[in-house]
């Protein structure tokens, strides 16, 4: 399994919570952004490890802000030169409802585009306020119509709560929306308060208040649980799908697989590299332009280090890690390799242990950072 | 040999701040010793802590050769000596291998407590004392009410005194030549046998103890067969030498000369200051007069982090100990904290410098427990008990009487803190005995303090109040008998040997809940409820609970944030081992220490 992934670092605005590599930027600079990109496409698909992918994604930012005609140009090129495993891949694209048209949609999925991650984020007026995004409820609504009608056959809603002023009923209702709109896949992410963000300064200065420990714990429990009675499989900490409707390309980041980034601050994993590009767009546009490539920093894990970070990473996964899988794969058998520390987060309650798979439980999925440290 | 009439031996007098080591810096410079391109700032000062903090801790030595305005050649041996209450002793040694003293005094900010200590000292030790006003450049300099002030305080006359600013290299010439015609010459006859005055010294690998020595009478040669007049060690010289400001090897060192001497000797325990070191052969009669033994004051435990690190803290300690004898150390266990060692110090700053010094050099992670002073308990039995930990303390039924150390302190200090500083006198059981105007602005305060309530922060919120305007000396009346009760704080019922400390009872429950309040907030919330709570005996006094850890997820974790986002969890699992785990709860390390400073 091995992934490819393309960053857009445009928005028509930035979001105050946001700590992405991504913000407005003049068509001029994503003109030159997107020449650099299909440069570095040429480049790195006539490397060696560039070798046959099964899934694309365009993120970002919002590609959508995007000419359309850009988009679809980058997918024939990336089509065109790299190899694919099956002649219908997953290809998904991230969308803000304010930034498509009815005929953008349209020509994206005529271009090869079979799933769309739209980043609703709320569906009430106050939520979308705070949360500093450009586009209405309405425009969330109409886009996932659009969605349907131009025939994207794999629909995702990203979703976000904990916002500030935001109560568990208020979140009750945002999710009900969004089940009703029937996606096959849905994303819910806790707000995080970020480095330096707009957001967390707001937050320093007490003029925005979050929603307190149990009020977050309530709204988590209700995801998984209203999410669940609708037939949303729960199959990440933070993401849900209709069974089979999975994103593929992520499962492959938290089973450790390959996968090749382009564009800036794109990070690529070729066992047992990983490089990042650089992050700056106009660091990464003379970059590209002077030698095809852009990266800035690579690291090398040995395997000991691969394995307890694929450990990690798979934990983040409901149905855990499979012992025997591993044990084959990286020749540590985990239950031997932490001894003690397992036992201890085992006995807690915060693992468990079924069917040869060690996977995180409720309890734990809620504290998945103090289960994870003690691994990794 | 040099001619004793050409020697000059001085030490300069300052509080800290008052410009001494500058001071030092610009008579290196003058008299070519340094030149001014190889010149770091502070020379004197050698070791990393003291540049960065700023205060001398061991002595210095260095020999200049001057040519005075009459164009005579003199050798000067400036001595520099520690600038802090916690070595006062070892500067009352340094002094009495002088002839002179600079009164180094900051015309902007007068005369201060420790100044006074160590220019009575030299008054004692019939110094002959030259006043320098420094820093006169600065706007705030009002250097006539600071010569007063020094005529008024000290008694001193202050005709002859020198206007300068070592920052400014003004008046560093007239300082030199003050020094050669009003200092005297050394006197000691070379002829009479040997005594030589131990002022410091330290530990070489390479040639073991560099001793530090004014030769008083006689002289001392490489091949010479000498003796510690304390403790009767004998050893055979190998190199004596001075220091310019490099080490320079000499064939011998004569009556009035300041120099060092090494001899193989393995530990600088046997080389005690204040020691006088005579010839085996031709022994004097009689040692040089002051020597006393240091005695630590102020004890505390330290521990490795990681237990397992026991063996090369204990190497650690044992090395650093051969150059600085002056704190001592004794294993010791304690049930939170694992094996570690019980340490004592002459004064707090010295108990920082050590464990500084012991992270530092030594690369280690170190928990200090509280600093505690030592206590005599007459048990029930009638035996007499001195105890360093607050966990040696019987249990209440064996306890006739516990009996604390006190000691008097002056406070100097501008008029208008009088109120604030006897407010937080009496917050430290202070007994106020004597009070007087020095001058029309400035107050002596002379209180009588159990040391336990100095020990913590005393210094420290004594300069908040004042705003830095306050200087304390003190010294040692002996112990008292007091109240005293021991406070056990428990965590989830368990008792925490090492953050037990000894109170008055009567501050007992107010000390209670401020521990277990701070305890609240430093411990971070666990998997599980955590109960910290204070007792004194089988009496819980103070209670707080730390609601269990329930939420700690990150919500988003994609291919770009793989590498970012396994450095946090790394940080997180360091964060985690550099608590300390008792019990089940993880317990930051400054809880040991930072939390008792209430």
């Amino acid at each position: 399994m091995a992934g490819l992934y393309i960053h857009i670092p445009f928005c028509k605005t930035k979001c105050p919570y946001c700590d992405f590599v991504s913000g407005p930027f003049p068509v001029e600079i994503q003109k030159r952004y997107v020449g650099a990109l299909l440069r570095e496409i040429e480049t790195t698909s006539q490397e060696a490890e560039a070798s046959c992918f099964d899934t694309l994604y365009i993120g970002g930012g919002t590609p959508t802000v995007l000419p359309v005609e850009w988009l679809v140009s980058i997918l024939e090129k990336t089509f065109d030169l790299f190899s694919w495993s099956d002649i219908h891949p997953e290809v998904t694209i991230e969308a803000n409802p304010g930034s498509v048209t009815e005929r953008g949609l349209r020509e994206l999925r005529a271009a090869g585009v079979n799933r769309i991650s739209l980043g609703v984020q709320s569906l009430s007026p106050g939520g979308l306020k705070v949360l500093g995004r450009s586009h209405s409820v309405s425009d969330s609504l109409s886009a996932y119509r659009y969605a349907r009608e131009v025939g994207f056959p794999l629909v995702s809603l990203d979703l976000i709560y904990g916002l500030p002023g935001q109560d568990v009923e208020g979140w009750h209702k945002d999710l009900e929306g969004a089940i009703s709109l029937g996606p096959d896949h849905i994303s819910c992410y806790e707000l995080t308060v970020e480095g330096d963000t707009p957001l967390k300064r707001a937050v320093l200065r007490g003029e925005v208040v979050l929603p307190d420990e149990e009020t977050v714990l309530e709204m988590t429990d209700l995801t998984e649980d209203l999410l669940a009675r609708n037939g949303y499989r729960q199959y990440e900490i933070s993401n849900f799908a209709i069974p089979g409707r999975e994103c593929r390309h992520n499962i492959n980041y938290w089973e450790n697989g390959a996968y090749l980034g382009l564009g800036c601050s794109a990070v690529s994993f070729l066992p047992p590299y990983r490089e990042r590009n650089i992050r700056d767009i106009f660091g990464y546009i003379e970059s590209v332009r002077d030698t095809g490539r852009a990266i800035e920093e690579q690291e090398v894990l040995d395997t000991e280090a691969r394995f307890r970070e694929s450990v990690t990473l798979a934990l983040r996964l409901i149905r855990g890690i499979s012992l025997p899988e591993f044990s084959e794969k990286w020749r540590y058998d985990p239950i031997i390799y932490y001894g003690d520390t397992l036992k201890v987060l085992l006995a807690r309650g915060l693992l468990a242990l079924e069917d040869q798979h060690l996977f995180l439980t409720r309890e734990g999925r809620r504290l998945a950072n103090v289960v994870l440290s003690e691994l990794v | 040999m040099t001619d004793p009439e050409r020697i000059r031996n001085f030490c300069i007098v300052a509080h800290i701040d008052h410009g001494k080591s500058t001071l030092a810096d610009r008579i290196l410079e003058i008299t070519g010793a340094v030149s001014a391109r190889k010149m770091k700032k502070q020379f004197l000062d050698q070791m990393d802590l003291e540049r960065e903090r700023g205060i001398t801790i061991k002595a210095q030595t260095v020999r200049l050769t001057y040519q005075s305005e009459g164009d005579e050649r003199y050798v000067l041996n400036l001595i520099d000596t520690p600038g802090h209450v916690d070595f006062s002793y070892e500067v009352s040694r340094s002094i009495a291998a002088c002839e002179g003293a600079l009164l180094v005094v900051d015309a902007t900010q007068g005369v201060e407590a420790q100044t006074l200590a160590n220019v009575y000292m030299a008054i004692e030790n019939d110094l002959e004392i030259i006043p320098v006003l420094n820093k006169i450049d600065l706007p705030g300099a009002d250097p006539d009410k600071v010569a007063q002030e020094i005529e008024k305080i000290i008694g001193l006359d202050t005709s002859g005194a020198i206007l300068a600013s070592a920052k400014e290299g003004i008046g560093i010439r007239e300082t030199l030549e003050a020094i050669v015609h009003r200092i005297p010459a050394p006197t000691g006859d070379s002829e009479a046998p040997l005594r030589a005055l131990i002022f410091d010294s330290w530990f070489d690998s390479y040639q073991g103890a560099v001793v530090l020595v004014k030769i008083v009478e006689g002289n001392l040669r490489p091949g010479m067969w000498i003796r510690m007049m304390s403790t009767n060690q004998v050893y055979q010289v190998e190199r004596t030498g001075i220091f310019s400001p490099d080490p320079m090897y000499i064939e011998q060192l004569s009556a009035g000369e300041v120099g060092f001497v090494t001899a193989s000797i393995k530990t600088i325990h046997d080389t005690r200051i204040g020691d006088t070191i005579t010839e085996r052969d031709h022994p004097a009669a009689q040692a040089l007069p002051g020597f006393r033994p240091v005695k630590p004051v102020v004890f505390c435990g330290i521990y490795p982090v990681d237990p397992a690190q026991y063996d090369h803290l204990k190497s650690a300690i044992e090395r650093l100990w051969l150059n600085d004898p002056a704190f001592s150390y004794n294993i010791e266990s304690s049930a939170a904290l694992g094996f570690g060692f019980r340490c004592g110090f002459l004064g707090l700053l010295h108990m920082e410098i050590v464990k500084e010094r012991l992270e530092r050099e030594y690369n280690l992670s170190l928990i200090s427990t509280a600093p505690s002073v030592s206590y005599q308990i007459t048990l029930t039995t009638g035996k007499l008990i001195q105890i360093h930990n607050p966990a040696q303390m019987p249990t209440s039924e064996k306890i006739g009487q516990i009996a604390e150390p006190y000691i008097q302190v002056e406070i100097y200090v501008p008029k208008r803190y009088i109120g604030p500083v006897m407010k937080l006198c009496d917050e430290k059981r202070g007994i106020q005995t004597d009070m007087y105007y020095l001058t029309e602005s400035r107050v002596v305060l002379r209180y009588e303090f159990p040391f336990n309530e100095i020990v913590l922060d005393f210094y420290d919120r004594l300069k908040s109040v004042t705003r830095g305007y306050a200087s304390i000396d003190y010294e040692f009346l002996g112990y008292r008998s007091a109240n005293l009760v021991k406070l056990d704080i428990l965590i989830n019922k368990q008792p925490v040997d090492a953050l037990s400390i000894i109170v008055h009872r009567d501050k007992a429950y107010y000390r209670g809940r401020e521990l277990v309040g701070r305890l609240h907030k430093i411990i971070p919330r666990q998997m599980f409820e955590v109960i910290i709570q204070a007792s004194i005996g089988n009496n819980v006094i103070a209670r707080e609970r730390i609601p269990p850890l329930r939420k700690d997820v990150t919500a988003k974790c994609y291919g770009g944030d793989i590498t970012r986002k396994r450095k946090l969890l790394e940080k997180q699992k360091e964060g985690k081992k550099r608590m300390k785990q008792i019990g089940h709860v993880n317990i930051p390390q400054e809880a040991f220490l930072d939390i008792l400073k209430v």
